[in-house]
């Protein structure tokens, strides 16, 4: 008698279970985690969290700027009414978990729209300056040269105060950080990209210039933007509490992942939870999206998607 | 009228300490549906004259500084940018010599392929789907309704270029120019593209422009052969007059470098000696007259014209009228 190797039991199982599951949703959502185990625990990562920030106000009784416990209170401690503080209470006394659901939805959409507009700007620029050439791409290099050369701090407040204090004045400050690198990144790639023959076969089948670069370089500049996009997540959530910290970033007491991390460094020594939350919780959020960002990096390149 | 008609071409590059006269003074024409070809060195401009045609040339460091190209009538130079890319493909298309990179790997063959059609005629996706489904079928490719969802990544060589002959004839031109279009393939998949495009050439009474470095190539295929040196047009007629009586020896040079079925076995192959010259910096006279075993001393003086013998067969050597002569008392030497 054969023996089955192990994998291919396991195989059997999740198609059998694949045919039991309900619905051609459900199908193709095993058929992905399947392919891709690593991008579905990201994904279920990321719904948590989006979970986890959406139900802010509805798990506590308490409000996110108001104190009402003694400060750097360990978590499981209880508040001066006797409720329940599952993380503790922070160096003003108040509750960590209510801050940290609160302070998420700025920080989750700071960190994702930041990179995004950069990273859209920073293609854009890219490819445009690698397939025009000549003076546009000078001048654009230029530009990205001055772009890299200046601290990105600098360069969002001088955006901060131009636009005044708003969350799209941080949003947009944040993305201009990485519109250089991405800018030049991308050129690179798209100029190897235009010197190939396809360029010219597009060309010679009457495709116009917008033409040649929304189809033809923008699909095959995605992977490298989307490798940015998610290294550009995790910094733009920490460059916001660096903002925060100079007054011109998400102000307190309106909380934020970062300025969390940042006001707690006086209590660290007798309040270590206070920073090491909002810390692991951006690792995870960057984890997260890592994970994601791979997978769809794979996703888009058709040498490894698989005969389909 | 010929369907394509290029008129004295010079596209020179320019760069900062030199001027490439990569193409300088071609004429050449291709009636509807013949077969024509471009042959000649590497180097000697065979891509430049015919990317001009399409108007593909860098620019800068590329220029047409003089000339014309007639098409259906009409001076294709004198167009604007829009008509001219109107043109492309839809009246013109071309083949590229690098199957593996002339194919976009990210994007499946079927947007690949529909997008001139939905493009340059205006059909919906529906019917650029159906049309591509049988182009793929006739150029050859099997289940052609499963591989063209596919990624180009999993065809080989040969039949990325079948999808590139697919692609070239998807908007119906009158004119294919064919730039090295089996180069880059093994020699029995040579053999099979060149039938297929005479084929397909013949079937839908297109005219095919073959531009090649290798003479043998074209014998089966081409009704008239312009041979190419240093950026001219040195010698052209029908494939019979070039095999039969060449009268340029750049092309005697070339039929003794190529192996021939009518020649006694034990023969050896000439190559031609020397090297072809740098295109920034001309010799005076004739280009080939450094390489040319029958020089006189007027070739480095004066650049002979073309001139026509008889049904169009043309040359441009000094020796054009004794030419057979010449070679024999050279053999003899
Ligand atoms: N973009 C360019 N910039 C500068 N010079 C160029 C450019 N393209 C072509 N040339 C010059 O034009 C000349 C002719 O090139 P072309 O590509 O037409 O040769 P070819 O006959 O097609 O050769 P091959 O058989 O190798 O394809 C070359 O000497 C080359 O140096
Ligand atoms: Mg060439």
């Amino acid at each position: 008698m054969t023996t089955q190797p192990p994998e291919k039991i396991s195989n059997t199982l999740v198609n059998a279970l694949t045919r039991l599951s309900l619905g051609a949703g459900m199908r193709r959502s095993m058929q992905f985690s399947r392919r891709y185990p690593s991008g579905a625990f990201g994904l279920v990562l990321i719904v948590a969290v989006i979970v986890f920030v959406s139900t802010a106000g509805m798990l506590t009784p308490f409000e996110s700027h108001r104190t009402i416990a003694p400060k750097a209170m360990a978590p499981f401690s209880r508040d001066f009414d006797g409720a329940m503080m599952w993380l503790g209470s922070d160096e003003l006394g108040r509750d960590v978990f209510t801050r940290l659901q609160h302070g998420g939805r700025t920080s989750l959409v700071i960190g994702l729209l930041a990179p995004l507009l950069g990273t859209a700007m920073g293609t854009l620029l890219g490819i445009a300056s690698a397939y025009r050439g000549g003076v546009v791409d000078l001048l654009v290099q230029r530009l990205v040269d001055v772009m890299i050369s200046l601290p990105g701090i600098v360069l969002s407040m001088a955006v901060i105060l131009a636009l005044g204090f708003s969350l799209w004045a941080v949003i947009v400050a944040l993305s201009i950080n990485g519109v250089g690198g991405a800018a030049r990144v991308v050129r690179s790639h798209a100029l190897s990209q235009s010197q190939m023959e396809y360029v010219d076969a597009a060309r010679a089948l009457g495709a116009s210039d917008w033409r040649i670069v929304l189809k033809h370089l923008l699909p095959n500049s995605m992977a490298v933007s989307l490798v940015l996009f998610t290294v550009g997540v995790g910094a733009a959530i920490v460059a916001e509490a660096g903002l925060s910290f100079l007054g011109l970033g998400v102000q307190p007491p309106t909380p934020s992942w970062g300025n969390m991390l940042t006001f707690a460094q006086n209590s660290f020594r007798f309040g270590p939870h206070i920073a090491i939350i909002p810390g692991l919780t951006i690792s995870f959020v960057v984890l997260a999206i890592n994970l994601l960002g791979d997978t769809l990096r794979d996703a888009l390149d058709p040498h490894l998607r698989g005969r389909d | 009228m010929p369907l394509l008609e290029v008129k004295n071409l010079k596209t020179h590059f320019f760069s900062d300490d030199a001027i490439t006269k990569a193409v300088d003074g071609v004429s050449y024409n291709v009636e509807a549906g013949e077969t024509v070809a471009l042959v000649g060195e590497s180097g000697c401009g065979k891509s430049v004259s015919s990317l001009s045609v399409m108007q593909l040339i860098p620019q800068p460091p590329g220029k047409i500084v003089d000339g014309e190209i007639i098409f259906g009538g009409q001076n294709l130079l004198e167009l604007d940018r829009e008509a001219m890319r109107r043109k492309r493909g839809r009246e013109i298309a071309m083949i590229f010599q690098e199957p593996m990179t002339s194919l976009n790997p990210v994007i499946s063959i079927e947007t690949q392929l529909t997008e001139a059609m939905t493009l340059q005629l205006g059909i919906t996706p529906k019917e650029a789907h159906t049309r591509a489904v049988e182009l793929l079928d006739r150029v050859g490719i099997p289940e052609p309704d499963v591989r063209i969802k596919q990624y180009p990544h999993v065809f080989s060589g040969g039949m990325r270029q079948r999808v590139m002959v697919a692609m070239a004839l998807s908007c119906e031109p009158k004119l294919i120019i064919a730039d090295e279009p089996t180069t880059a393939l093994d020699v029995t998949i040579q053999a099979q593209i060149l039938d297929l495009m005479q084929d397909l050439a013949k079937e839908r009474d297109m005219a095919l422009l073959i531009i090649t470095h290798n003479l043998g190539v074209v014998a089966r295929y081409a009704d008239r052969i312009n041979i190419m040196y240093a950026g001219r047009i040195i010698e052209r007629g029908t494939c019979k007059d070039i095999f039969a009586d060449p009268r340029h020896p750049y092309t005697l040079g070339l039929l003794e470098s190529i192996p021939r079925l009518d020649q006694p076995k034990g023969s050896k192959l000439i190559p031609i000696q020397g090297q072809p010259p740098n295109l920034s910096d001309l010799p005076p006279g004739c280009s080939f007259q450094p390489r040319c075993r029958f020089a006189q001393d007027k070739c480095s003086v004066e650049y002979p014209d073309i001139t026509d013998l008889r049904n169009n067969h043309s040359s441009a050597c000094w020796e054009v009228n004794n030419f057979k002569a010449i070679v024999e008392s050279g053999v003899s030497k």
